[in-house]
């Protein structure tokens, strides 16, 4: 299993556990309870931890530099890139479905709280991930071949 | 000018000339006899354009004739990877700069959702066009099709 495999499975799991479960929690708790600081704490620890999740790659890069092996091909270049490219055009259906579930939920004249607006960038950003993370893993298949770095 | 650039540059200018029409519409409606939704309703009509893409620019048939190349390939893909960072930027914006502005304990109306779908769109379209024809510079050196 190579570093761009490893990579798309610590998105796809720990990313999702450590976005989907607090997030889940926190909308749950904002629910039920209305805005307080427990929710809000949780989000803004969710938005820092993506933040950091970024760093990641940068961070394995650095890692693995003194190795002097080579870890990312062009194959692997080319995985990246659609993954990627999957990845955002799911973000957009997913900002054109929230938009438009919304006002059919609510209704045209209705109004919706400004809450809404960072829980539905926080969706994209799992949701960002988690595709991102499964199309890395798709296009590299169950087969392991010529992938150990 | 090949087909991506003729494409590129028809989406600029109806997107263009929709935007422009529409605001001198409901200027003007509003000057005469207050605001109605007539002037969307323009808007609408007028990016109605946009789905005749197909019709008035068509590929090349027959076998010899080339579609397109590696380089135009590129410069689409490019564009689209260009335009989809874009538009994340401009959502995270869009989302944090609505909850700064207007306040957590405050609501928005429903039809902003919506209404930032067809701009993110708008804005999609124009960011592509624009890069696919920066990426093919000024000049018109091999592009014709």
């Amino acid at each position: 299993m190579n570093q761009t495999k490893v990579e798309a499975w610590i998105y796809f799991f720990l990313g999702l556990s450590c976005f989907l479960i607090p997030g889940g929690v926190a909308v749950f708790i904002a629910y039920d309870r209305g805005i307080s600081f427990l929710p809000v704490f949780m989000f803004a620890g969710i938005v820092v931890w993506g933040g950091l999740f970024w760093l990641f790659p940068f961070i394995c890069g650095k890692l693995s530099k003194g190795k002097k092996k080579v870890s990312f091909d062009e194959r692997d270049q080319l995985i990246h890139k659609k993954a990627v490219m999957v990845a955002y055009i799911v973000l957009w259906l997913y900002f054109v479905a929230v938009s438009v579930i919304a006002w059919c939920i609510v209704g045209p004249y209705g109004s919706i709280s400004v809450n809404v607006m960072p829980l539905t960038l926080l969706g994209g950003l799992v949701i960002f991930n988690v595709v991102q993370g499964l199309a890395t893993l798709i296009q590299y298949g169950w087969g392991g071949k010529g992938e150990k770095s | 000018m090949n087909r991506y650039q003729k494409l590129a540059w028809f989406n600029l200018i109806v997107i263009t000339a929709s935007i422009i029409i529409t605001t001198t519409a409901i200027a003007i409606e509003i000057h005469i006899r207050g605001y109605s939704t007539i002037g969307w309703w323009f808007f609408v009509a007028i990016l109605a354009l946009l789905k005749f893409k197909p019709f008035m620019f068509k590929k090349p048939q027959g076998q010899d004739k080339v579609v397109c190349d590696e380089r135009d390939t590129l410069i689409v893909k490019r564009a689209s990877s260009f335009v989809y960072t874009t538009f994340w930027i401009v959502f995270i914006l869009l989302c944090f700069l609505l909850f700064i502005l207007i306040g957590p304990k405050n609501s928005i109306p429903t039809i902003t959702l919506p209404l930032m779908a067809v701009g993110g769109a708008l804005f999609l379209q124009i960011v592509v066009s624009v890069a696919i024809l920066v990426q093919y510079g000024r000049g018109g050196n091999g592009e014709k099709s």
